[in-house]
């Protein structure tokens, strides 16, 4: 079950997150169109899209020769959950600060 | 449906793969340094019962609401930035002159075997957002 490590780990590169954002505004999409919309080469598409669905992240459709992928947002989900709690403690932590720092 | 929403959250991801966070503080330099690493003033904002000392490799232990994180301090830079690991995240501290005090930057992310070589890169692409005290 991939957690929210390899969610991050997997969107640092920015052009995985721009493949990503393919599969995501257009469903089923294949490899060989998104290489050939991306300035890059089949093989690297292929890595890209094996490394965001070891994150769970996109889900391959196998239909004929061909694999289509489509974005799976769950992880997703978790990913912007644990960002949303982290920041929530922060705003606390940090209006607790400030106002330690005015009272000091 | 499921695709536009996605996509919305993808944008949003892209912006702010960490959390960060940032505070002016109405006090001097020194001051503000104080107030984030002593664990005496620690314990006034950052969780009721802090161990903490400010040098490298030391451990350090923050119990907030019930909940204890354990970790290690990473890097000290006197009055300027302290990096530490808690839990599953590192977080780093910087101070940085403001008008009207001193300005509290802090960045939240989650600690992974790659960390040192992604985390820059997620640093360099994370969104400040600010907190203004009234």
């Amino acid at each position: 079950m991939p957690g929210v490590d390899d969610v991050f780990t997997a969107l640092a590169d920015p052009t995985r997150r721009e493949v990503l954002r393919s599969v995501a505004q257009r469903p089923e999409l294949t490899a060989s169109r998104l290489a050939g919309e991306l300035p890059i080469t089949r093989q690297a598409v292929a890595k890209h899209l094996a490394a965001l669905q070891r994150a769970g992240l996109v889900e391959p459709r196998r239909e004929g020769r061909e694999t289509r992928y489509t974005l799976t947002p769950a992880p997703l989900v978790d990913a912007m959950g644990w960002m949303a709690d982290v920041g929530a403690a922060w705003d606390a932590r940090l209006a607790r600060l400030a106002e330690r720092a005015r009272a000091s | 449906m499921v695709a536009s929403i996605a996509t919305d959250q993808l944008q949003e991801r892209a912006k702010m793969p960490v959390v960060n966070r940032e505070v002016v503080l109405p006090v001097t330099r020194e001051r503000a340094w104080e107030l984030i690493t002593e664990p005496a003033e620690l314990e006034e904002w950052l969780g009721e019962d802090v161990e903490f000392d400010a040098s490298e490799d030391a451990p350090l232990r923050v119990t907030e609401d019930g909940l204890t994180r354990e970790g290690v301090v990473e890097e000290v830079a006197d009055l300027e930035r302290i990096v530490f690991r808690w839990g599953d995240s590192r977080v780093e501290w910087a101070l940085h002159d403001a008008p009207g005090g001193t300005r509290f930057v802090v960045t939240e992310h989650r600690y992974a075997a790659d960390t040192v070589t992604w985390g820059p890169k997620l640093l360099a692409l994370s969104a400040a957002s600010s907190l203004c005290p009234a």
